[in-house]
């Protein structure tokens, strides 16, 4: 199968709104932003962005007390993505334009996704 | 100013297959702000990577959806493919692309009959629904099931179709063409259904692509993004335009998934034509290693599905985006300025799948 290229661009979270803002006056649309768990507890956030059906991301690299900027007031859909990765992982996105303030899902425990699912399920039972 | 109420939508409504939840600020009946809500069937599938291997996960991501099921497999199977690099046969690709265009058929159907009841138009709903049957009775006949069918493996397909196969779907399509013109004339001609439909939930061309709408959301606003355009499975091999509309209402992206039917029909029709003789799948050894993205079109639109993996037989990480997902703030955009009347349709109008967004 000829899989399609998809570069991935590093930067850094202070820098991340610029580059954002520069797919955005290109003409791009936001794809997605798809949050990683890293083996040292780090989190990894990739921003995809299409335009005429090529994909580039951006990603950045954060634990869970760095502040990331949101990226809605340039896109102004992102805030479901952005309020799914706050509550699921725990990761701090500041400046959403729509924040559910932890409410978006109904969930058991805080941050599920910011840990192994055996300790997940070892949570939730110990809860009942 | 005018008094402001707030009416809670959702998450049981009559209208609403699925749950999902609106906060309607209201001026009189005109809605000023809609403040939607998700979350009450999160599954957290994309976690159960961690206890999946794999190749078995395949049947874990189908389960998604109970429409779209058929072209999660494939997304899936597509992105442990790209990281792999593993080369499907041909005719596997002929194949998934049937598969996902009697998908659409049938997903297309189901939201159009699923319009009409919201409009209080049940015999229109029966009869579309009369057309999807036959539709399903034959993904449960080449696929080998009406909702879910596994068919889709790492590397190809598990089910071949034969020669008589092959003929009777040829003539099936015929008949499945012309109920669903009869029907869908109906739908598209009705002035009740165009009174319903046409200049409401309007959103513009800019505001569909910035928000990030996708599929008959985004094609209804003359936006011209059709991941089938990207060639994947077999449709670098296949004629066809993806259908347009530029009114950005209601009616046009009912106008699209109409046309889209058509344009099934006759993908369906050319991979028959063209279906090259051949194995139907590859031998896959080893464990992926890598991250890709598989970029797919679904009736409701692009669906992303990406694989992070770090050579073991479990996922390091894997993520759906589904088109519903992406088409929420869309929809917040189509309901400010609408009349309280016509929010159940605007909803329908995107072909709201919770299921899928929740996954």
């Amino acid at each position: 199968m000829a899989t399609e290229e998809q570069p991935i661009k590093k930067v850094e979270p202070g820098g991340l709104l610029a580059d954002v803002a520069l797919f955005y006056t290109q003409g791009y649309r936001l794809v997605h932003i798809c949050c990683t768990r890293l083996a040292d507890d780090s989190f990894e956030l990739t921003y995809a962005f299409d335009k005429e059906f090529k994909l580039h991301n951006l990603r950045i690299t954060v634990n869970r007390e760095t502040e990331i900027p949101s990226i809605t007031q340039v896109y102004g859909g992102a805030f479901l993505y952005e309020n799914e990765i706050n509550e699921l992982f725990g990761v701090n996105i500041k400046g959403i334009n729509l924040d559910f303030g932890g409410h978006l899902y109904k969930k058991k425990i805080a941050f599920p996704f910011s840990m192994k699912m055996a300790k997940v399920d070892a949570t939730c039972l110990k809860g009942q | 100013m005018p008094k402001r109420t707030v009416i809670p939508f959702g998450p049981q409504h009559p209208v609403l297959p699925e749950p999902v939840h609106l906060d309607l600020v209201l001026e009189d009946e005109k809605v000023v702000e809609a403040l939607p809500s998700i979350g009450y069937i999160h599954r957290g599938l994309e976690q159960l990577v961690e206890k999946r291997e794999f190749p078995e996960y395949v049947y874990v991501i189908e389960r998604t959806c109970g429409i779209c099921s058929f072209i999660h497999g494939l997304s899936y199977c597509q992105a442990i493919e790209g990281i792999m690099n593993v080369d499907v046969p041909e005719r596997a690709l002929y194949l998934r692309t049937i598969g996902s265009e009697y998908s659409r058929l049938h997903s297309h159907l189901l939201i159009l009959g699923c319009l009409a009841d919201g409009m209080g138009f049940e015999s229109l709903f029966m009869g579309l629904w009369k057309a999807r049957e036959r539709v399903v009775d034959r993904m449960e006949k080449c696929l080998g099931g009406r909702v879910i069918q596994g068919t889709c493996k790492i590397g190809g397909v598990r089910k071949d179709i034969d020669g008589e196969m092959v003929e009777e779907m040829r003539s099936e399509l015929t008949t499945i063409e012309k109920e669903m013109k009869e029907i869908t004339d109906v739908l598209i001609k009705d002035d009740s259904v165009q009174t319903r439909m046409k200049g409401i939930g309007s959103i513009s061309r800019k505001d569909a692509y910035e928000l990030g709408a996708v599929g008959p959301t985004a094609r209804g606003s003359g936006v011209p993004l059709d991941m089938r355009m990207r060639g994947y499975a077999a449709y670098g091999k296949i004629n066809f335009e993806p259908v347009l509309e530029s009114a950005g209402d209601c009616y046009a992206r009912t106008s699209v998934r109409v046309k889209e039917l058509f344009t099934s029909a006759n993908i369906i029709r050319q991979c028959l034509k063209k279906i090259p003789d051949g194995p139907i799948e590859a031998k896959v050894v080893g464990n992926p290693n890598g991250e890709y993205a598989s970029r797919v079109e679904q009736p409701r639109g692009e669906a992303v599905h990406y694989a992070k993996a770090d050579g073991t037989r479990f996922l390091q990480r894997f993520r759906v985006r589904t088109p519903t997902f992406t088409n929420i703030p869309p929809l917040v955009h189509m309901l400010k300025g609408s009349e309280l009347a016509d929010v159940p349709v605007i909803i329908l109008s995107i072909d709201p799948c919770i299921s899928c967004t929740e996954r």
